[in-house]
């Protein structure tokens, strides 16, 4: 079972706008991994719907139509996911020690707080966490969570 | 490893008929099933995993913007600083 970043799900998507051999070595390990194997928090899925619906047509000045069309296959994916893959929701237990983790790191190597939510979630379940972030990767090294690495950075 | 479980009065009653049947201890009956369960799975996972690849992949390829953008996941965090709050859900 791996924990999926929401970068994953975003470059997923984004593939063929997205020049960069190394996310092509993620994606590839991605589409090999079962769906009932992906772990989609609901916090992830929560920050990839604003990403892809909100964030990606402000950030790239996307015209109407291509925003819809970018909508549209966001919410066929995100149909899939909720279907397909496992459903994970982070119990008060987790939510402290993301806190903990949060505050730990706020002035030293700043995390979102959602991402101190998925080094929580994946260290209190045992998921390896499949991300590109490589601050996040950083952490999760200190903190002995397993995670996908790619053969050639 | 000892653990106890529940299951209900007709699956321990199968699973009874089975351990006889076969002359096998209960425990070593449900080994059986767990791994024989887990092959049929990930054979039926794999067909979904691909049916997902091929459909999602070409919905992913008939994505066509009407300008060539080049796109990073790199800096996911960084990229909702572009929500400005003027932007912010303006087509609603």
């Amino acid at each position: 079972m791996y924990l999926v970043d929401t970068n994953i799900h975003a470059a997923y998507l984004l593939q063929n706008y997205e020049n960069d051999d190394v996310t092509r070595q993620y994606l590839h390990f991605y589409e090999t991994v079962s769906l009932v194997d992906r772990a989609i928090p609901d916090f992830i899925l929560g920050e990839f719907e604003t990403f892809m619906m909100q964030v990606v047509p402000s950030r790239y000045n996307l015209q109407i139509e291509d925003k819809r069309k970018i909508q549209q296959l966001t919410t066929e994916y995100m149909q899939n996911l909720t279907t397909d893959c496992t459903l994970i929701v982070p119990d008060t237990e987790t939510f402290q020690y993301a806190k903990d983790i949060y505050f730990e790191y706020l002035n030293s190597h700043y995390i979102s707080f959602v991402d101190a939510l998925v080094l929580a979630t994946a260290d209190r379940n045992s998921y390896p966490i499949l991300t590109k972030d490589e601050r996040m990767k950083l952490l999760a090294k200190r903190m002995n969570i397993s995670f996908f690495q790619p053969d050639i950075i | 490893m000892y653990k106890s479980i529940n299951v209900s009065p007709t699956t321990y009653q199968q699973l009874q008929q089975l351990a006889t049947q076969l002359n096998k201890p209960k425990a070593q009956i449900i080994d059986v099933l767990v791994t024989e369960y887990e092959k049929i799975r990930s054979g039926q996972e794999e067909k979904k995993l691909t049916q997902f690849n091929k459909t999602m992949g070409a919905k992913i390829n008939a994505l066509a913007f009407s300008k060539k953008i080049a796109v990073t996941t790199d800096t996911i965090d960084t990229d909702f600083a572009a929500l400005a709050s003027s932007d912010f859900m303006r087509e609603k």
